[in-house]
C-alpha cells in the first residue's frame, strides 16, 4: 500500500508536471503482467514500466540486502529465523529493495536524486516539483 | 544531489519492460524532455 500512496500522489500533481513539459515515468520490478493492475488501482495515467531484472535499482545504489527475488528459500529461511527467535534480524529494513526517484533533464543531466532509506520513506513531492521548474 | 551523470549514461543503456513485455532502452525516456523516474519497491 505504501508505494501505491506514492504514485497516487504523483497522479493527483499530474496536470502540475504536464503543464512544466515534465514527462512521469514510474518504474516498478515486478513481472509485467502486475502493470495494468497497479495502473488500476492507483489510477496512475503516466508511463509505466518495470525492471525485474533490478538492473536499475542496483546500478543507482538503491538499497536491497537480498539480489535475489523472494524465493522458497527465503522463506524458509525467514521461518528459520521466527522458529530460532532470530526473526528481527531476518527481516531488517534492507531485507527487500527500496525504491528512489531521479530527476533527468532532456541532456541527460541528473537534477535531483533521492534514494528511500526504508519502506514508506518517499521523495518529498515539493521538491520533486521543484527540481522540475 | 549525488549522482553524477556518467551513471545516468549507465542506466540509459539499461532497458525496461512494458506490460506486453516489450523492451524500452532507458535513454529514450528522456531524450525529449524533463523526466521524473519513479522507482517503487513493487507493484503490490
Amino acid at each position: 500500500m505504501i508505494c501505491r500512496r506514492q504514485v497516487v500522489d504523483i497522479q493527483a500533481q499530474m496536470e502540475t508536471f504536464n503543464k512544466m513539459n515534465v514527462r512521469i515515468v514510474v518504474i516498478g520490478n515486478g513481472l509485467p503482467n502486475f502493470i495494468e493492475g497497479f495502473r488500476n488501482d492507483t489510477g496512475y495515467t503516466g508511463d509505466l514500466f518495470t525492471d525485474p531484472s533490478l538492473k536499475s535499482y542496483q546500478l543507482l545504489n538503491f538499497r536491497n540486502s537480498v539480489t535475489s527475488l523472494l524465493g522458497f528459500k527465503t522463506i524458509k529461511s525467514a521461518l528459520h529465523a521466527l522458529s530460532t527467535g532470530y526473526l528481527q534480524k531476518g527481516i531488517q529494513g534492507d531485507a527487500l529493495q527500496q525504491g528512489g526517484v531521479v530527476v533527468i533533464d532532456s541532456g541527460g543531466e541528473p537534477v535531483y536524486f533521492y534514494a528511500d532509506s526504508e519502506a514508506g520513506d518517499h521523495a518529498p513531492l515539493n521538491e520533486i516539483i521543484q527540481a522540475c521548474t | 544531489m549525488n549522482i553524477e551523470k556518467h551513471l545516468i549514461q549507465e542506466l540509459g543503456k539499461l532497458t525496461v519492460l512494458d506490460y506486453e513485455h516489450k523492451e524500452m532502452p532507458l535513454a529514450t525516456l528522456w531524450e525529449n524532455q524533463k523526466t521524473v523516474l519513479i522507482f517503487v519497491r513493487h507493484f503490490g
